[in-house]
């Protein structure tokens, strides 16, 4: 017989580890803004690409408290402009990568919300990131940009545990980002570099949802979705991102 | 009883703060790509044009001047940018959320400008088409520039005067007629600064002394100070160019009073 999920069994018996291993599908679009103020005035051409993402997570849990360490890295090409009416392909050397880990704590309340098995919490999570994208035009002046940035955000989550076996978690994360970006410019017919490099503040907003459903006594197989929104403003420069990864994976609970 | 009741009330308080606390993304996002475009192809700088409005019955004639503007950008600061670029062209102000019907942002990274374009189609038009077109050519052929009198200055200095008189016919008379309101060029070079004096000066005093630079000693001492930043810059052209900011300065100001076009 297999038993409930991992989390859901050992709720009442504080604390628990959860690792979890998954891979899957990340989208990455840019627009450089030319005013940084609301209303933002970004770019009417979208910067977009795709590729795979890996993700690790640990997990400490008790039943009313929750502390998670996760690493992620992913890498994007195939990039075209999109315009709103037709896209344009990008050189094949237009790509962009991420390392990202965070940091989560968390509390929930002891009483179910609306429905049984419901449970509301919030909680922080700080996060460091180093991000470096390429663009190409005319395939002899590269533009690479290299982001290390933290940030601090604030976690607004949901948490479901009614039925045997079956886990489903939702969240809702904004936060402020301090960044180091350096921006430089090649050209290699005239052999000219240019370089600067500045520090810069932005903000996030990450919507998540996992559900997860156990299939042994100490595995669950989960599925994962996020969708980012951020801002990044720099001296002389500006830009928006938005993110969305779509990943299956593993949890173990040994 | 109450103490039930107390805990339902916490969680129907939090249920609501999540629903309505303010996201960054609602606030801080930018709006979604607009479709509502017909596309006019160039050869190097594609058009998207409002459906039947004043830039779609101007088109070949914007495209005209543009393709000018980017041959004459590209010879006058020895740029290898050879990119395809998309202009988007608004009906109104309100339609591109720009301050006036004279407006227009660029965003080189995404090889991309946008600008306001009414009746009557005017040099003006051509000018300010040019200028924001410029920004994609000289950032994404030299990167970015140092400081606001370079970037700013630089976009309508290389200005093309095939199809219109808004470039040196313009500026160097203008420079002399308001000789007693602009700032000294020590001002300029500082970002601090320039953002404190009024925005058409601050415009177009860096864009006429940057014109008298690159005609005076060429393209490639002008790209040897594009980088430098404010607190850099007097130093910079000191060295590139031999001589005080103070003393190109005066001879500037010499040649705006003689210029006869």
């Amino acid at each position: 017989m297999l038993v409930a999920l991992p989390i859901t069994a050992r709720a009442q018996s504080p604390p628990s580890v959860v690792w979890r291993a998954s891979a899957g599908y990340d989208q990455f679009a840019f627009r450089d803004v030319a005013k940084s103020r609301p209303p933002v005035d970004a770019s009417p051409v979208r910067w977009r690409g795709r590729g795979p993402i890996v993700t690790f997570e640990y997990e400490r849990v008790r039943p009313l408290r929750l502390l998670q360490v996760e690493v992620s890295a992913s890498t994007a090409g195939d990039f075209q402009y999109e315009t709103g009416v037709g896209v344009a392909a990008r050189p094949r050397g237009d790509s962009a990568s991420f390392v990202e880990g965070h940091y989560d704590y968390r509390r929930y309340l002891a009483r179910p919300i609306v429905v049984r098995g419901l449970s509301a919490g919030v909680g922080v999570r700080g996060i460091g990131e180093r991000r470096l994208l390429r663009h190409h035009f005319d395939d002899h002046i590269e533009l690479t940009e290299t982001n290390v940035a933290s940030s601090i955000a604030a976690v607004a989550s949901l948490r479901f545990r009614r039925i045997d076996r079956v886990a489903i978690d939702a969240e809702w994360t904004n936060g402020a980002t301090l960044a180091r970006g350096r921006q430089r410019h090649v050209d290699a017919v005239i052999n000219g570099v240019s370089e600067i490099a500045s520090w810069g503040g932005g903000w996030l907003t990450d919507v998540a949802a996992r559900a997860e459903l156990g299939v042994a006594r100490h595995a669950a197989v989960l599925v994962s979705y996020l969708r980012r929104g951020e801002g990044r403003l720099f001296d002389l420069r500006a830009y928006t991102a938005e993110r969305r990864r779509v990943m299956v994976g593993v949890t173990y609970a040994p | 009883m109450r103490r039930d009741a107390s805990a339902g009330f916490h969680s129907t308080l939090l249920v609501i703060a999540f629903a309505i606390s303010p996201a960054c993304h609602t606030f801080l996002g930018p709006s979604a790509v607009d479709d509502n475009w017909r596309v006019h192809e160039g050869p190097r700088v594609t058009f998207f044009v409002r459906p039947g409005s004043v830039g779609e019955q101007n088109a070949s004639r914007l495209s005209e001047v543009i393709e000018d503007q980017y041959s004459a950008t590209v010879a006058a600061l020895r740029l290898s940018y050879a990119g395809h670029v998309r202009a988007f062209v608004h009906d109104s102000a309100a339609d591109a959320d720009l301050p006036s019907n004279f407006s227009g942002r660029a965003y080189p990274e995404t090889e991309s400008f946008r600008f306001v374009c009414v009746a009557p189609v005017t040099g003006s038009t051509f000018a300010l088409m040019s200028h924001e077109a410029n920004h994609v050519f000289i950032i994404n052929g030299l990167g970015r520039a140092g400081t606001f009198l370079m970037t700013e200055g630089l976009a309508t200095a290389a200005l093309s005067e095939k199809y219109h008189f808004a470039g040196r016919h313009f500026l160097f008379p203008w420079t002399w007629s308001h000789r007693s309101q602009l700032p000294a060029l020590s001002r300029l070079i500082d970002d601090a600064e320039w953002l404190k004096v009024p925005e058409d000066i601050a415009y177009d005093a860096s864009a006429s002394f940057l014109a008298w630079l690159l005609d005076t000693y060429g393209s490639d001492s002008l790209r040897r100070i594009y980088a430098a930043a404010s607190s850099e810059l007097a130093d910079r052209i000191a060295s590139v160019y031999s001589r005080p900011l103070e003393s190109l300065e005066a001879d500037w100001l010499r040649f705006c009073e003689s210029w006869v076009g």
